[in-house]
């Protein structure tokens, strides 16, 4: 075994979504670190569909963005259609989406990585962990390479154990065409950690000369483009690609039924919980039997490739028979399939064995981003990685912990969700899991975010000055909102009716030497905060009670085990979970008021006890005895 | 000691529908603000929170638009000396279950909300004001009364109730799905947005939380029995039906007259359903005054009724006292009694009453054809006594119509075109509400909803 020189602060394993925003969070706050992957050419790969974003996922990527991360630069840098979706709708559900050039998109990250200080990115498969007294302290690779590293951040994806399903075949794999990860899912169990399994899929690949787009609707990107990034400016210029929509057939369902049992969902060969939200065609064609088609998206994969995603395929049959499914889609009469379509089985931790910085229960100074949390999508793997990435770095510094709650991000209910609750099936975020949503929308989030980032060292001076300009400039123009709108009434009045724009007052409002996208930014903000001020101030006042409970620290010495008074199943909840403060202890399930009630009881009495045995110490020190 | 005050929580601290006095207690930070809001106190230099503590303040409730809900009494105990150990209040009010809820409702929506189960006494162990050596039996204090109030609740629950209750959440549940699978999936092939769809469902909820909510009465009267008022002029046989319905024949002992709150209430039980005879203490006098107390003291009896009996001298004219009582029983189950039908019939009564009935009580001997009577109308008026019977109290009562409030609103919203995620705000509002009946309901719920009934996927 070689011991590599270098100890590190921060070691990265696995160099997907999850693992490059750790990996560049640790050695932006300043930390020594090493980003370890099987394939150095597949850093940042997007093993599914070609897009970042859409609802509560482009909410994510933005507050990836404003705390420093690198997911939404990168789309923007390399997106080929963008789109805001739900204009329609409130400012709190609108959410931008991006098809990106998957090879720029990889050769982008993996560029930022290899030119980060203190990042040292390498290639490698990690066999073991090397754990000393609860402890990690580093790990070591199937070559005989030991890496030192005091936090280890494991962000493993699909390739723990990784099964790959083309029909009733399958083989070991990390995504088609990768060898996947064998022994490291057992140094966690060694470590006490439980592994179960998922499963998740993606459809076939087409290439562009054997489609028939006449037969399609087209889907153009928006203009002006919605960029995910506060610091890509609205004048940098993307020639934009369409997407493609067409539907199934009557015939595509007669193929999945007649063939069902070739399915190794059905054929019950895949023990692994696929995602309800991302279900197989075979999946919707059984359990939607009335619908008589289903619609499939068509979207480029690149600029400079001719292959085609087919959105809405995804799939786990024989070759021969997806050959055949595509055949009777409309449009893809003649399509040929370049890559197939396939379902993968991995090992994930289920993450209420995570303390809420993301950090193992078991292991001390081990921290599991992304899928091996039972997550779905790139953005949500990218969050857990940047957190994961902050709270390994504060670890590698004795520091304590940075936490966002649920009132401060999604960023924050995605977190907390996974360490309460847990999941068992590929967890996905959407807007109706924040129950502050109003406020926690994609246009604030530099708002919300940005100065936090700054404190941890993690955003650039630019990032930050431009925040505080922003700031100043809604205060200047909310000062003038008084002012009469030639209406009757003041421009702030006016612009609260719903069919009213702020932009109406731009000559008043906005000075000519502001620059012109913080301004426009800037304008948005008091349009919004007017517009839809009552709800704004009741989820702020909802907010307030809910730090109130999440205020209420519950102590290390309270022993769940003396409390008779819970009941058992609460008490195994509570043991299991440990929760860190009141209001956590309340969002678990099957935990009741009452529950929380007699915890509150016996912190307080707790207290007491405490002191009190400590004066009848003290008595009895001062009678001699 | 400093005390940590709590979100101002409220209740009705005494017993629903009781005659007498009825007491509306508040503990929290904003006890005294909200007491400032809404009490006027007599002396008019007086600010509410300014006044003594533990000391009796007289003077009126008012709503916003300075309306006088009651006269009443206020009492503030300043924290840290109260039960709760925070700043508590109390307003003493005249009784009755509208007035009562009235000035509940008004102050809930100051800002208070209302106290769960057993919250003041939690309250007050965790300002410390029950002996730490007690803090055991407290616990046990706290779990029994959850899980008493809990049985108790489950075998209001039992039947029908819940079913229904259960019934009316997943509708909330799949209106939200709605709103939520139009919300999170826009990409998604699931149909244009259907004003119809949620207007459908907004009718049929509405419609079953209404008929609940007009369960309340029965449930009401299998609790507390249903109120009877036994009124007319002296010397018509008030005592003899009193003591025939009560089967007493001992010599009746005039109770002495106080105030309005001296009321004395006999009860007898009918095929497992009681009858409260109300205020027997005023009309027990026979010296009863046909003049301003005498109608006074019947119509103060009758509005605490739910039936009436208007006992008449059959040989003597209908008479504009008769009438103006008559009059005043309106919404009530109404029974006319025309007794010593055996001295002629003089009397042309109204013939509108519910029930008209000529007797001669002196020659009665059996109570059984009056009260089977008196039943069987009690059960025409929505009286139900099978076993599914669905009852609902007084708070589930309050929480459906909190409920219907955030419905209407998010009604009010949804012809708005209001953009779908403040509807959901609304829903979910309602929902929460309706939830707190029979507890759960959490977000998991929606979503499985949402999977199940839209094929959502990429």
């Amino acid at each position: 075994m070689y011991t590599f020189p270098k100890e590190y602060d921060v070691i990265v394993v696995g160099a997907g979504h999850a693992g490059i925003e750790a990996a560049l969070a640790a050695a932006r706050m300043g930390r020594e670190t090493l980003l370890l992957t099987i394939n150095l050419d597949t850093i940042g790969q997007m093993s599914c569909n070609p897009a970042i974003g859409g609802l509560a996922k482009g909410h994510l990527v933005r507050e990836i963005d404003a705390l420093g991360g690198e997911m939404g630069r990168a789309t923007d840098q390399t997106g080929i259609q963008f789109r805001m979706l739900n204009m329609r709708k409130g400012p709190a559900v609108r959410a931008p989406r991006a098809q990106c050039d998957k090879k720029a998109y990889q050769f982008y990250m993996k560029w930022v990585c290899e030119r980060t200080p203190k990042l040292d990115v390498k290639q490698g498969l990690i066999s073991r962990l090397i754990v000393q007294s609860g402890k990690v302290t580093g790990i070591e690779t199937d070559f005989d390479v030991k890496f030192q590293g005091r936090v280890v951040v494991i962000t493993t994806g699909t390739f723990l154990r990784g099964l790959i399903h083309v029909g009733t075949k399958n083989r070991p794999g990390g995504r088609m065409g990768d060898i996947p990860a064998t022994t490291l899912s057992q140094s966690f169990m060694d470590n006490g950690i439980v592994m179960s399994r998922l499963k998740t899929g993606t459809p076939p690949r087409l290439v562009k000369k054997s489609i028939d787009f006449s037969k399609m609707g087209i889907q153009p990107g928006d203009t002006p483009i919605p960029f995910f990034s506060y610091s890509t400016p609205s004048t940098f210029h993307v020639e934009q690609v369409p997407c493609w929509l067409t539907h199934t057939t009557e015939r595509t369902a007669q193929i999945i039924r007649e063939n069902l049992h070739l399915s190794p969902l059905y054929a019950g060969i895949i023990e692994g919980i696929g995602p309800r939200y991302c279900p197989s065609i075979e999946d919707k064609v059984v359990r939607f039997c009335d619908k008589e088609t289903h619609q499939i998206y068509l979207e480029p994969e690149g600029r400079v490739t001719d292959e085609f995603y087919v959105n809405g395929c995804s799939t786990s049959l024989p070759f021969p028979v997806q050959v055949e499914l595509i055949h009777s889609i409309v449009g893809l009469e003649n399509a040929d399939i370049i890559r197939p379509a396939y379902a993968i089985e991995y090992d994930y931790a289920d993450p209420i064995q995570l303390h809420p910085w993301l950090e193992t229960k078991a292991v001390q100074n081990l921290f599991f981003a992304g899928q091996i949390n039972g997550t779905s999508g790139y953005e949500e793997a990218a969050a857990q990685g940047l957190y994961a990435g902050i709270n390994a770095a504060s670890r590698s510094r004795d520091e304590a912990p940075f936490l966002l709650d649920r009132s401060q991000a999604y960023l924050g209910v995605l977190v907390d969700d996974l360490v309460t609750k847990g999941t068992k099936e590929p967890y996905r975020m959407f807007t109706s899991r924040a129950e502050y949503r109003l406020v926690l929308r994609q246009d604030n989030a530099d708002l919300r975010l940005t100065d936090l980032a700054h404190k941890l060292g993690l955003v650039k001076e630019e990032a930050f000055s431009r925040l505080m300009k922003k700031m100043e400039i809604i205060q200047a123009i909310k000062s003038k909102l008084g002012l009469p709108s030639g209406e009757g009434v003041s421009m702030h009045q006016f612009i609260r009716r719903p069919e009213a724009s702020v932009e109406r007052f731009r000559d008043k409002l906005v000075e000519a030497e502001w620059e012109p996208d913080i301004a426009r930014e800037a304008m948005e903000q008091v349009d919004i905060n007017a517009k839809y001020e009552g709800y704004i101030q009741r989820e702020v006042d909802n907010i307030r009670k809910f730090k109130e409970l999440e205020s209420k620290i519950i102590p290390e010495w309270l022993n769940y085990q003396d409390i008779k008074a819970l009941r058992t199943e609460s008490r195994l909840k509570l043991k299991e979970i440990q929760p860190k403060t009141i209001g956590q202890a309340s969002r678990i399930m099957g935990v009741s008021s009452a529950d929380i009630s007699i915890l509150l009881v016996w912190i307080k009495r707790g207290k007491g006890h405490s002191s009190q045995q400590q004066a009848s110490g003290e008595a009895a020190n001062a009678l001699g005895s | 000691m400093m005390i940590d005050q709590l979100e101002t929580i409220a209740a009705i601290a005494t017993p629903l529908g009781e005659g007498g006095i009825s007491i509306i207690r508040l503990s929290g930070k904003t006890a005294l603000e909200i007491a400032d809001r809404i009490f006027f106190p007599a002396d008019m230099k007086l600010r509410p929170s300014q006044a003594e503590s533990h000391k009796v303040v007289l003077g009126r409730i008012m709503d916003e638009t300075h309306l006088t809900i009651d006269q009443c009494l206020y009492l503030p105990m300043k924290a840290p000396r109260s039960y709760t150990g925070e700043d508590v209040v109390e307003f003493h009010l005249h009784g009755g279950i509208f007035l009562t809820r009235k000035v509940l409702e008004l102050v809930l929506s100051k800002g208070a909300r209302l106290a769960q189960p057993g919250e003041y006494t939690k309250r007050a162990f965790l300002n410390g004001k029950l002996d730490l050596t007690q803090a055991e039996s407290v616990l046990d204090v706290i779990r029994s009364t959850n899980d008493h109030s809990l049985k108790l609740s489950q075998r209001l629950l039992e039947g029908q109730l819940s079913k229904r209750i259960e019934d009316s959440l997943e509708l909330f549940t799949r209106m939200l799905a709605y709103l939520e699978a139009h919300i999170d999936f826009p990409e998604e092939d699931i149909g244009e947005e259907n004003l119809s769809f949620l207007t459908q469902h907004y009718q049929l909820v509405r419609e079953k939380l209404l008929n609940l909510i007009h369960t309340e009465n029965s449930g009401r009267w299998l609790r507390e029995g249903i109120r009877v008022a036994i009124v007319g002029q002296p010397n018509v046989g008030k005592s003899t039906l009193l003591n025939l319905l009560l089967e007493q024949d001992r010599a009746i002992v005039s109770a002495v007259p106080g105030t309005t709150r001296d009321t004395i209430e006999e009860t007898y039980n009918f095929d497992g359903v009681s009858f409260r005879l109300i205020d027997t203490a005023g009309w027990r006098n026979t010296l009863d005054p046909v003049e301003q107390i005498g109608m006074d003291r019947s119509r103060q009896s009758i509005q605490k009724a739910d039936i009436v009996i208007l006992l008449c001298d059959a040989s003597q004219p209908w008479s504009a006292w008769e009438e103006e009582i008559y009059q005043s029983a309106e919404g009530k189950i109404r029974i006319i009694l025309l007794n010593k039908i055996d001295l002629g019939l003089r009397c042309q009564a109204t013939q509108s009453a519910h029930q008209l009935l000529k007797v001669s009580l002196l020659h009665q001997t059996s109570p059984i054809a009056i009260k089977q009577i008196l039943l069987e109308l009690a059960l025409k008026q929505g009286l139900n006594v099978q076993a599914d019977a669905v009852a609902i109290n007084a708070r589930h009562a309050f929480l459906i119509q909190e409920c219907l409030i955030s419905l209407e609103k998010f009604h009010v919203e949804l012809l708005k075109n209001t953009p779908y995620e403040f509807l959901s705000l609304e829903l979910r509002d309602a929902k929460a509400r309706l939830s707190e009946i029979i507890g759960g309901g959490d977000n998991e719920e929606i979503l499985d909803c949402l999977f199940k009934n839209f094929c959502i996927g990429k």
